[in-house]
């Protein structure tokens, strides 16, 4: 590993062959069926992440520098532990990913030019916010509006259901796990 | 530094300041064979019906 100093900023800037691992949330859509799975990043409808090819970041903020720069909070973001994850807003999947290209390593995780998924699996939101990585696996998918898949246990669906999130349809959490694993080629989460 | 919206949800997960840079040029990318399970879309996967309820007894 070569190592410099970057201009401005004061940030060493080392070189290597190998790709970085952390771990990532992501929201997922699909059919009502449970085809045409994409992972998402978890706002809104932003770009989703293809099938098959690397994500690439771009900067919605400014456009006139690559991504991720130093001064910005853009690219693709990943993290040092799981457990960070808890406080994204509506996390489905969660793996690990590798990033390389421009990479800018932060205190609690990264930034990068590129990234692929390489372990993923489906998580219950709720059990997750509660208790962590390890203890969130559902049961069911529910198919909402706009073609969000939603992963549930049955406790946590009794629990939406009651409070007015009604899927439209459920389908089989290991189902559409296998699916979006064979959709990217990617393999299980270990847990 | 604060988050990327875009990329986490907008609610606050912050990654803390940039320690250093990493160009990662890796030898071979980490991406899957193209012509590995996925380009065909699978079959559709069927609906969870729920049980029937059983009306009660007058």
């Amino acid at each position: 590993m070569n190592t410099r100093v970057s201009a401005g900023r004061d940030l060493a800037v080392e070189v290597t062959t190998e790709p970085i691992m952390a771990w990532r949330a992501w929201a997922l859509t699909g059919r009502r069926d449970g085809t045409d799975l994409l992972l998402r990043p978890v706002a809104g409808r932003s770009r989703p992440w293809r099938p098959l090819e690397a994500a690439q970041a771009a900067c919605k903020h400014a456009r006139l520098h690559a991504a991720p720069n130093v001064d910005c909070s853009c690219g693709l973001h990943a993290t040092h532990d799981a457990d960070i994850l808890r406080r994204t807003r509506t996390p489905a999947v969660l793996g690990r990913v590798a990033l390389w290209g421009r990479v800018i390593e932060h205190e609690l995780g990264y930034r990068a030019e590129f990234a692929y998924p390489q372990t993923v699996s489906l998580v219950c939101q709720f059990c997750f916010w509660q208790w962590g990585p390890f203890g969130a696996r559902p049961s069911v998918v529910g198919w909402f509006s706009r073609d969000e898949l939603v992963p549930l246990c049955w406790w946590h669906l009794e629990v939406a259901q009651r409070y007015g999130m009604e899927p439209r349809r459920l389908v089989q959490a290991a189902e559409v796990d296998l699916r979006l694993r064979e959709t990217y080629a990617v393999d299980a989460l270990a847990w | 530094m604060g988050p990327d919206p875009a990329a986490l949800g907008g609610v606050p997960v912050n990654i803390g300041r940039p320690q250093r840079i990493i160009e990662v040029e890796p030898a071979s990318l980490p991406l899957p064979d193209p012509i590995a399970p996925g380009l065909e879309p699978g079959p559709a996967i069927p609906e969870i019906v729920p049980d029937p309820v059983t009306p009660p007894k007058p």
